[in-house]
């Protein structure tokens, strides 16, 4: 009788881990985020005016209507930037 | 014979334990440090440095940009002031105040966060451009067929959530009651 109940603990403990640790590798595993959406949008170093949303077509998910956005992705590696305004 | 069928049972039983829990949890947007009020939730943490587990794995999942904790904050509402879920087919009136900010956005989306085509091409309202009465307070009608005043179209969808951006607004992490953040109510009317 013991024996089930045991199992069925053992079970629900490890459920949790398994429950934690694929919450905390989501956003590693995820290949539709926000950032994989920009990237083949965006060039490094440069910045980039997002078009806006529509009905049919947005870049990402709740993006908000009434702004215009750009993006800008740097890159450190090769030094520090600076941003100058045109 | 046993330990085997008993090891069996729970590794089977403990992966779907685990993935039922996260995936419930990530397509339910659950993630803590909520703020509520009335019809109308906020999770001013989810655009610091401070986001929980949970809620970095959901917009990890949907791909969307959240709003920075020095831009603004983001309320959500699915529900109208007595738990009614929106639909598009009824008209739901929006009107009260609004708490303090230089410039808010009013947006409708369906529930995976796209906008919703209409024939009037309008998305949401802003605080530029909303009607105000003589007292400055406002009323939205969200309805599939035109309304007089600020008319927010459905397009006749089934269900679709309303998202109110402040922007440049002192409500945030430390904000915890309507007292200090007054949220406009929201109630249902006639459905067609």
């Amino acid at each position: 009788m013991i024996r089930p109940l045991l199992w069925l603990l053992g079970a629900i403990l490890l459920g949790g881990i398994v429950h934690l640790s694929t919450v905390l590798v989501m956003p590693r595993a995820a290949t539709q985020d926000a950032y994989a959406r920009l990237l083949p949008l965006t060039p490094v170093n440069a910045m980039a005016p997002l078009a806006a949303p529509t009905a049919e077509n947005a870049i990402m998910p709740l993006m908000d209507p009434a702004f215009a956005a750009a993006v800008c992705r740097y890159d450190l590696s090769g030094g520090a930037i600076s941003s100058t305004r045109r | 014979m046993r330990l085997l069928f008993g090891s069996c049972f729970a590794l089977i039983l403990a992966a779907a334990i685990g993935l039922g829990a996260t995936w419930l949890t990530i397509t339910r947007g659950v993630a803590f440090g909520s703020l509520t009020i009335g019809a109308w939730t906020a999770w001013p943490k989810s655009g610091s440095v401070d986001i929980d587990p949970y809620a970095r794995a959901t917009i990890a999942r949907t791909g969307e940009l959240p709003l920075g904790t020095g831009d603004g904050v983001a309320f959500y509402a699915r529900t109208d002031d007595a738990g009614n879920n929106f639909d598009g087919r009824c008209t739901f009136i929006i009107s009260g105040a609004t708490p303090a900010a230089r410039y808010w956005t009013l947006t409708l989306y369906d529930p995976d966060g796209r906008l919703v085509a209409n024939t009037i091409d309008r998305h949401g309202f802003t605080s530029a451009e909303i009607l105000r009465d003589i007292e400055g307070r406002f009323t939205i009608a969200v309805a599939p067929r035109a309304r007089p005043g600020n008319w927010l179209p459905t397009g006749g969808i089934e269900r679709y959530i309303l998202v109110w951006r402040f922007y440049d607004s002192p409500i945030g992490v430390a904000t915890r009651t309507a007292k200090e953040a007054p949220m406009p109510a929201i109630a249902r009317r006639a459905c067609s």
